[in-house]
C-alpha cells in the first residue's frame, strides 16, 4: 500500500535544500494525506447561503430566509483569524548535535517553517524569534503569505554556538508581546530545568497558549555508544573521556528524571509538550500542532 | 615446578613480567585511541560519570587483572607447568600418576641372544617408557633394580614393617617429577644398570612396591616389571600371587614386559670340591668339579679350564695385602664329550700346592650364552701335615702296621702319633682336636671321662674315631658303656667273639664290602686283592641287633658266612664319624695288614672319618652379606676386606680394599664381641671370586681368611615362565614382549594441571569478555553507528513515537 507520508521523513526532507520549499512540501504532503480537514475557520464576513442538511448546526440557520421563503438555509462566512502565533526557535550550540540526516537545529527549523507555512495557510498570523542566551532575530507577526520567507531567512541567518537561556527569553517575550497569542517553543531544552519551567509558566500567566516541541536526537535519548569515547560539550569547554556503556545507566536515569520533570512541569502549567525525535517524520509536529488547536478550541 | 621454562629463572621472570606489562600497555594505548563526539547533553553524562566513577574504575581494574591472568595462564599452560606438591595437585583435582619401573638385573639377564643381552633390551624398554612420558604433566617415575632392593631389604637393620618406612634410597630414581628432561634423566639412570652376578628374586622388590603403592592411595600407579621371567622365579609362587593381588587391590596397572626369548642351552659349573680330606702341602689333592647342562639339548665337547692360584705364605709378620703376589698356574683342561640335558657330570683332577696356606682353584667353562655362571672358585687350606693318633694296648705292636700303611715315608702328608690309653685320661679336648682321626686298637675299656672327651671330639669337633677289636676287647664294657643301648659312641653291641673257619679252595672272600667311599679303591675290580684277606675271628653283636634300628648306623662290610656278621660299622655322631671294625688291626685275627688293600683302605678310612674336621664353610653367593664376630679384646676393631673387583678372573692383583668398622651391634652377653658385616654396600660383594678378610690382633699379628663368593645357580635353568604361568600369578596384568610393548598414551589417568589451567583460562576469558562488554569495549550494534551521510533504510511507515507525548 503506497504511503503518502514517506516523503515527510527527515531523510527525504533533507534532500530539499530550501527551507520554504521544505515547509510547503511538508504541509501540502500532510494535508494531502488527511481525509477530512481537521480545522475550521471563524469569520464575521458573510460569504453565501447553503441549503440546510441534517446535521448542520442550528445556530447557523438563517431564520430570516426561513421566515421569508419557508426554506432552511444556513449561512456561510468567509474565514478570518484572530490567532497570533510566535515561534520561539532555539539556536543554541547544543542544537547542532545530530546523528541522523538532520541535526536538532535543522530539524527544529524545518518544523518551525512547516508550522509557519501551515499557520499562514490558515490565514493566521505568525511571527517568531531565534534565540540562544539572548534573542538573535525577531520576525514580526504577519499573516501575509510571503511572510514565510522572512521567517526562513531569519532562521538561516544565525549559526548555533552559544548556550541557551530559555527563562530569560520567555521573560523578554512576555514583555515584548503582551497580546495573547500562541507561543511555540522549538528547543532541546538543555538548560536549567527550573528556570525553563518558570519562564514557560510566565508565558502562561500572560495568557499565552504555549506549545513546547522538545527536539531530541536518538543518541541523546538512547545513548547507545560503544568503545572509549571522548565527549566534548557543544556549548562549553567541558570534556569527558569514558567508556559510555559504563555510564549509560546513570545517563538514562538522569535523562528520564529530566524528561519527567519537564513533562510534569508542562502539564502542571497546562502547556502542551511534545518530545520529538529527529528521526521522526516531520508531520508529527504538524499533527501535534493541529491536535493542540482542536484542544485549544475545546478548551476555549 | 620443573619444566623447560623454569630451567632458566631469568627467562621465567622475563616472561612473567612481559605478561603483566603487556595488558597494561594495550589498555593505555586503547585509551588513547578513543573516538571524539561533540555532545550536547553533557550534564546528564557528567552526572552519571560522577555517580559511577568508582564502579567504572573498579571494572576496568578487574578487566586489566583478568587479562593479565589470562596471559599468565597461557604462559603456564604452554610451559607445561607441573606441581611438586602432591597435596596441591590433589587440591587442584590432579592426581599424580606414578610410574614404577622395576628392572630385573639378575645374572640371567646377561644371557645374550642376537648380539644383545636381555638387560640391554630392558634398558631400551626403560628408554621407551621415558620417551613416552616425556613432557607429561603431574607424573612421577621411580626406577628400581632387583639387586638393589633385595640387597637393601636383606639389611638386618631395615624394618620393612615400619609404617614410616617408604625409603627408596637405593633406587636409581625415586619419585622424580616428570618433565621434558625426564628422558635424559632416565637414560642417565639406565646407564648405571650394569649386568650383575646376583640371582635376585622378584618377591622383595614387588612387595616393597606394593607396600609403597598402598601407602600412596592418592596416586595412580603404573608398574612395569621388565625381566626375562625365568620359570624358577615366576612359576606357581603363592607369595608372588599375594603381592600381585595387593597391587590389584591398590588399582595399580601392572605391565610384565619380557625381554628374553626361550633359550635352549646353558651349561654351568655347579660345584668344585675337594674329593679328599688330606689337604697337606706337597701332597696331591683330588678335586671334583661338577658341570650341569641346564638346557634341553645335549652339549658336546665341553672344555673345563682349571687354574690354581698359589698364594705366598701370609704368616710372615708385617706382610701387607699389597705385598702378596699370587702365582697363577693353568692346570690341564678337562674335556667332556657329552652332557645330556639335565645331566650333571663330575670329573676329578689333582692339584698340588707345595706351600701350605689358603690357595684357590678356579674352574670355568668356555663361553656360552650365559657366561655369568660359567666359572666357580674354591679356596682350600693346605697344612704342613695332618695328625692321626693311634692308641693301642700296652703290649700291642699293631700301631706299626697302621703307621706304615698310612704314612709310608711321609708321602701321604699324615703324621702318625702313638699314645697309650692312660694318656687319654690326662689330656683335654683341645689336645684331642689337633688330630684329624683317632684309631683305637684293641682297647679293652675306656674310662668314662675319656669316653666323654671322645664323644665331644667326634660330635662337636667333627673328629673321626676308628675302633679295631682284638683279643683284649672287653665285650661287656663295650656294650654297656660305649654302645649304651645305641646312645653311646660305639655303633653296635658286642656279645661274643666268633671264630671264622678257614675256607679252602676258591670260595668267596671273607671280606664283603658295601659300596662306600672307604672301599673306593677295591670296588669294581674283577680280581680284587681284598678277596685274599682271611679273617679268623671277629666280635659279633647279638643276633637280634640290626643296623636298621638306628638311622645313624650303617654296616659297611660283612664277614663271610650265613650270618653276615658285621665287619665294618659306621655311626654318625654330630659333625663326626665313628667306625667300628670287628676284627683286629694286627695279625691276631686276620691277615689284612699284609694285603695291598690295607694301606689304601686305611687312607680312605682316615680321609672319610676326618671330613667332619675339614668341612667347608657354607657357600656364599654374590650379593650376600657376610657377617663376622670380632672379639675386640684380642683384635683391633677394624677389619680389612679385599674383594676381587676389577680383578682378572676373580684372582688378579687389581683388587679393591674395604675397611669396615667393627664397632657395631655389641652383644649383651659378651660386650667384647662385635658383629662386622661385609656387604653393607652392594658393590662390596657384587663380584664372584676370592675375597680376603684381614684381622689384626692387638699384638700386631695378622689373621687372614680367604673365601670364595660364587654365583647362585638357581637362575641357570633357562626355561622361561609361560604367559599362562605369569597370568596365573598376576591376574589382570598385561604380559607383553619387549618387541610389542608400546607405552599407552593414556598413561595419565589423572586430571592434569594443564587441564586445570585450561579450565581456569576459559573461565577467566569468559569473565574478561563479560567485563569488557560491561566496560564498553565491544560494539553493541553496528547499525547504531553515527549517521555517515548515506540515507537510512526506507522508512516503513511506523508511527512517530514520542516519549513525552
Amino acid at each position: 500500500m503506497p504511503d503518502s507520508k514517506r516523503f515527510l521523513h527527515p531523510e527525504a526532507i533533507r534532500r530539499i535544500a530550501r527551507m520554504e520549499v521544505r515547509a510547503r512540501h511538508i504541509v501540502e504532503g500532510f494535508l494531502t494525506g488527511s481525509h477530512r480537514s481537521p480545522y475550521f475557520g471563524q469569520s464575521v464576513e458573510f460569504l453565501q447561503h447553503r441549503q440546510y442538511v441534517v446535521g448542520d448546526d442550528l445556530r447557523h440557520v438563517d431564520w430570516q430566509v426561513w421566515a421569508r421563503q419557508d426554506r432552511l438555509y444556513v449561512k456561510q462566512f468567509e474565514e478570518d483569524t484572530n490567532l497570533r502565533c510566535h515561534l520561539l526557535i532555539d539556536i543554541s550550540g547544543s542544537m547542532l548535535y545530530g546523528s541522523g540526516p538532520l541535526n536538532k537545529y535543522e530539524y527544529g527549523c524545518t518544523a518551525a517553517a512547516s508550522l509557519a507555512y501551515l499557520i499562514l495557510k490558515q490565514q493566521d498570523a505568525v511571527g517568531g524569534i531565534t534565540f540562544d542566551s539572548q534573542v538573535r532575530e525577531r520576525i514580526p507577526v504577519s499573516s501575509r503569505r510571503n511572510h514565510i520567507m522572512s521567517i526562513v531567512k531569519a532562521m538561516d541567518a544565525e549559526t548555533p554556538e552559544n548556550k541557551s537561556d530559555i527563562a530569560a527569553i520567555c521573560q523578554k517575550v512576555a514583555q515584548t508581546f503582551p497580546r495573547r497569542g500562541m507561543m511555540i517553543l522549538v528547543s532541546d531544552l538543555l538548560t536549567d530545568t527550573d528556570q525553563l519551567l518558570s519562564g514557560l509558566r510566565l508565558l502562561r500567566q500572560r495568557g499565552h497558549d504555549v506549545l513546547v516541541f522538545h527536539i531530541m536526537d536518538d543518541d541523546e535519548l538512547d545513548f547507545e555508544f560503544d568503545g572509549p569515547t571522548r565527549f566534548e560539550d557543544l556549548e562549553t569547554d567541558a570534556v569527558l573521556s569514558c567508556n559510555p556503556r559504563g555510564l549509560r545507566e546513570g545517563y538514562m536515569q538522569a535523562l528520564d528524571s529530566f524528561l519527567e520533570k519537564v513533562r510534569h512541569g508542562c502539564a502542571k502549567n497546562m502547556i502542551d509538550y511534545a518530545l520529538i525525535r529527529t528521526s521522526d517524520p516531520l508531520d508529527a509536529v504538524l499533527a501535534h500542532y493541529l491536535s493542540n488547536r482542536l484542544g485549544m478550541h475545546h478548551k476555549n | 615446578m620443573q619444566n623447560i621454562i623454569t630451567s632458566s629463572p631469568l627467562v621465567w621472570a622475563g616472561l612473567l613480567a612481559g605478561m603483566v606489562v603487556l595488558p597494561v600497555l594495550i589498555h593505555l594505548i586503547n585509551r588513547l585511541r578513543h573516538k571524539r563526539v561533540s555532545w550536547a547533553a553533557m550534564d546528564f553524562l557528567l552526572t552519571s560519570h560522577i555517580k559511577n566513577r568508582n564502579w567504572v574504575w573498579l571494572k576496568q581494574l578487574l578487566l586489566l587483572v583478568a587479562r593479565i591472568a589470562c596471559l599468565l595462564l597461557v604462559l603456564l599452560t604452554i610451559g607445561q607447568v607441573g606441581c611438586d606438591s602432591d597435596g596441591m595437585a590433589r587440591f587442584l583435582g590432579g592426581n599424580v600418576t606414578h610410574h614404577y619401573i622395576i628392572v630385573d638385573d639378575s645374572l640371567s639377564m646377561n644371557e645374550r641372544d642376537a648380539g644383545q643381552t636381555a638387560l640391554q633390551r630392558a634398558s631400551d624398554t626403560v628408554g621407551l617408557i621415558a620417551g613416552r612420558m616425556s613432557g607429561a604433566d603431574n607424573q612421577r617415575v621411580t626406577l628400581l633394580r632387583f639387586s638393589q632392593i633385595q640387597h637393601a631389604l636383606s639389611d638386618p637393620g631395615m624394618n620393612r614393617n615400619d609404617e614410616e618406612t617408604d625409603d627408596l634410597s637405593p633406587a636409581d630414581l625415586n619419585g622424580v617429577l616428570v618433565d621434558r628432561q625426564i628422558e635424559r634423566v632416565v637414560l642417565d639412570a639406565t646407564e648405571r644398570i650394569q649386568p650383575t652376578f646376583i640371582a635376585s628374586r622378584p618377591q622383595a622388590v614387588l612387595e616393597l612396591v606394593a607396600d609403597l603403592i598402598q601407602k600412596r592411595p592418592s596416586e595412580n600407579s603404573l608398574v612395569y616389571v621388565i625381566s626375562d621371567f625365568r620359570k624358577s622365579d615366576w612359576s606357581e609362587q603363592n607369595a608372588l600371587t599375594e603381592v600381585f593381588e595387593e597391587l590389584s587391590k591398590s588399582n595399580a596397572v601392572v605391565n610384565l614386559i619380557r625381554c628374553a626369548e626361550q633359550f635352549s642351552n646353558n651349561v654351568a659349573v655347579t660345584s668344585v670340591q675337594p674329593a679328599g680330606s688330606v689337604r697337606v702341602a706337597g701332597v696331591p689333592l683330588m678335586m671334583e668339579v661338577q658341570v650341569t647342562n641346564f638346557g634341553d639339548e645335549s652339549v658336546r665337547k665341553s672344555r673345563i679350564s682349571l687354574k690354581a692360584a698359589t698364594y705366598p705364605d701370609d704368616s710372615l709378620p708385617g706382610k701387607a695385602t699389597a705385598d702378596l703376589a699370587l702365582e697363577l698356574k693353568d692346570l690341564p683342561t678337562i674335556l667332556i664329550d657329552e652332557i645330556k640335558p639335565g645331566e650333571t657330570v663330575s670329573r676329578r683332577f689333582p692339584v698340588l700346592f707345595s706351600n701350605p696356606g689358603q690357595h684357590a682353584i678356579r674352574a670355568s667353562l668356555e663361553g656360552d650364552s650365559l657366561p655369568a655362571d660359567n666359572a666357580r672358585w674354591i679356596v682350600v687350606e693346605f697344612l704342613t701335615s695332618k695328625k692321626v693318633l693311634v692308641v693301642e694296648a700296652a703290649d700291642s705292636q699293631d700301631s706299626r702296621f697302621l703307621a706304615l700303611a698310612m704314612s709310608p715315608g711321609g708321602m701321604t702328608g699324615l703324621q702318625i702319633e702313638q699314645a697309650s690309653k692312660s694318656k687319654l685320661r690326662d689330656e683335654t679336648l683341645a689336645w684331642f682336636e689337633q688330630y684329624d682321626a683317632i684309631f683305637l686298637l684293641d682297647i679293652d675299656q675306656l674310662e668314662a671321662s675319656v669316653v666323654n672327651k671322645l664323644r665331644d671330639y667326634v660330635e662337636l669337633s667333627g673328629g673321626g674315631l676308628v675302633f679295631f677289636a682284638g683279643p683284649n676287647t672287653n665285650l661287656r664294657h663295650y656294650t654297656s658303656d660305649l654302645y649304651d643301648q645305641g646312645n653311646g659312641i660305639y655303633p653296635l653291641p658286642l656279645e661274643r667273639a666268633v671264630s671264622i673257619p678257614e675256607q679252602l679252595g676258591e670260595a668267596s672272600s671273607d671280606f664283603s664290602p658295601e659300596r662306600h667311599p672307604i672301599f673306593a679303591s677295591v670296588m669294581d675290580i674283577d680280581f680284587s686283592p681284598l678277596d685274599l684277606v682271611q679273617i679268623s675271628q671277629v666280635v659279633q653283636p647279638p643276633p637280634e641287633w640290626s643296623a636298621q634300628d638306628n638311622n645313624s648306623v650303617q654296616v659297611l662290610a660283612t664277614v663271610r658266612g650265613d650270618q653276615k656278621a658285621p665287619l665294618v660299622v659306621e655311626k654318625k655322631i654330630g659333625k663326626g664319624t665313628v667306625l667300628a671294625v670287628t676284627t683286629s688291626a694286627g695279625p691276631q685275627w686276620n691277615n689284612w695288614m699284609r694285603n695291598p688293600t690295607f694301606p689304601t683302605t686305611l687312607l680312605l678310612v682316615q680321609d672319610y672319618v676326618s671330613r667332619g674336621k675339614d668341612s667347608l664353610a657354607s657357600p656364599v653367593f654374590v650379593g650376600q652379606r657376610v657377617a663376622y664376630e670380632l672379639d675386640v679384646s684380642d683384635f683391633r676393631p677394624d677389619l680389612e676386606f679385599v674383594s676381587p673387583v676389577n680383578a682378572e678372573e676373580g684372582l688378579g692383583f687389581d683388587r679393591t680394599t674395604w675397611v669396615t668398622s667393627g664397632a657395631t651391634d655389641n652383644r649383651a652377653e659378651n660386650p667384647s664381641i662385635k658383629n662386622v658385616l661385609l656387604g653393607q654396600s652392594l658393590d662390596e660383594v657384587d663380584q664372584p671370586g676370592v675375597y680376603e678378610r684381614w684381622m689384626v690382633s692387638n699384638n700386631g699379628d695378622r689373621d687372614l681368611e680367604r673365601f670364595p663368593i660364587n654365583v647362585d645357580n638357581s637362575e641357570s635353568r633357562p626355561e622361561l615362565a609361560s604367559r599362562g604361568d605369569l597370568l596365573s600369578i598376576a591376574d589382570g596384568a598385561r604380559v607383553v614382549s619387549w618387541q610389542n610393548f608400546a607405552p599407552s598414551p593414556n598413561n595419565n589417568r589423572g586430571t592434569s594441571l594443564v587441564r586445570v589451567l585450561l579450565i581456569l583460562l576459559v573461565l577467566i576469558l569468559l569473565v574478561e569478555q563479560l567485563l569488557a562488554r560491561s566496560a564498553s569495549f565491544h560494539p553493541r550494534d553496528h547499525s547504531k553507528k553515527p549517521w555517515d551521510g548515506r540515507p537510512r533504510k526506507p522508512w516503513r511507515g511506523q508511527q512517530p513515537q514520542s516519549r513525552g507525548a
